[in-house]
């Protein structure tokens, strides 16, 4: 199933994707980021919105490779989760409703990062499936509790069309058995990756270089 | 499971000057999920982890957290003061991890030794009961 998932032409199309320009949205303030300049960065448990069940422990894999290799520290998450857990804070609603500042207090984190799950679903047509994902990230202080960034990401997307073959009913059986592998195992990851991507990293929106980045600092004019 | 990190890769290149990462990640991404799929995997994940510390020697590109991560499965292995080696390497390498890092290490020490009880021994009689007994006919 996965083959069918990692295959170029589809590459193809998920940059297509990632890349397509949104609509227009007014650059954020980043006064209070900047002011805070934090270094480390704490990713908590993900809530999560969705019907899956296995979509916290999933995207939780996908945070810390984007926003460390933007310049900042990351506390080692599987750590982190497990140490929340022994804590009583197993419950993802409950890190997030607590105050940032007890978080940063416990490990020492400048910053914590939170996300929200809204989508992470396959919708079923027939012939097609669309596979969307939709995440809220905020950061806060771990110093102030105040926020200090947020942004949103939605992301679709469907199986390509397939090559014809010339033979219509042969070309509807195909469609349908990609549908049908889609719907057994959709492969939400490779949205979740380009989700992170481009919440972190698009101008105007994303984050900042971190202290750790060479451009920390000198990309004020993006961000 | 390599298409996911080329893929993060792609879409961080919006960003990034050169497509190859700063850190050398190995599919940490990958064998997390992987952990997440199934927590039986635990070994396997630090076995991933292990490979990364061990291709880089000199340190410069393991990745935030990654030694704290090994030095955890090590914890939970029983590896104690090895487990607290890698959190003081977590430590020295990144200053920011430093609470964080004093509490793990807390934790891998052995624990204070109990103090062992004292046998009792029998109070003596205070001085004026005894004068009082030896003199009672």
């Amino acid at each position: 199933m996965k083959r069918l998932l990692s295959a170029a032409p589809i590459l193809g199309m998920l940059l297509a994707l990632g890349c397509a320009s949104p609509a227009v949205v007014s650059p954020k303030d980043y006064s209070k980021l900047r002011a805070e300049n934090p270094v480390s960065v704490l990713v908590v448990p993900v809530v999560n919105r969705s019907v899956d069940v296995t979509a916290p422990g999933y995207f939780l894999s996908t945070l810390s490779v984007p926003l460390a290799e933007r310049g900042y520290y990351v506390f080692p998450a599987h750590l982190v989760k497990r140490v929340l857990e022994d804590d009583g804070l197993s419950d993802a609603s409950l890190v997030h409703h607590a105050d940032s500042r007890r978080l940063g207090d416990l490990f020492g984190a400048d910053a914590v990062l939170y996300v929200t799950i809204n989508k992470w679903d396959a919708k079923y047509a027939v012939l097609t499936t669309t596979v969307e994902v939709d995440f809220d990230y905020v950061l806060k202080s771990g110093r102030t509790g105040e926020e200090l960034w947020r942004n949103h990401q939605a992301m679709a997307w469907q199986p390509e069309g397939s090559q014809s073959t010339g033979n219509l009913l042969a070309d509807l059986v195909v469609i349908a058995v990609k549908a049908g592998m889609a719907k057994a195992a959709p492969n939400f990851m490779p949205l979740a990756h380009l989700a992170n991507g481009k919440a972190f990293c698009s101008v105007h929106q994303g984050l900042p270089a971190g202290p750790h980045h060479e451009a920390h600092d000198k990309d004020r004019e993006s961000f | 499971m390599k298409g996911w990190t080329a893929l993060a890769l792609l879409a961080l290149s919006g960003c990034a000057s050169s497509p190859k990462t700063r850190y050398d990640w190995k599919g940490y991404d990958a064998s997390f999920y992987a952990l997440m799929r199934d927590p039986a995997k635990l070994e396997a994940f630090g076995e991933h982890l292990k490979a990364v510390i061990d291709r880089n020697p000199d340190g410069t590109r393991i990745p935030p957290g990654i030694y704290a991560e090994y030095g955890y499965i090590l914890f939970v292995a029983g590896r104690k003061a090895e487990a607290a080696g890698l959190f003081t390497k977590e430590k020295e390498r990144w200053p920011e991890s430093a609470k964080f890092m004093d509490r793990m290490i807390a934790n891998c020490a052995p624990p204070p030794p109990q103090p062992q009880p004292q046998p009792q021994l029998p109070s003596p009689l205070p001085a004026e009961a005894a004068v009082a007994v030896k003199e009672t006919p």
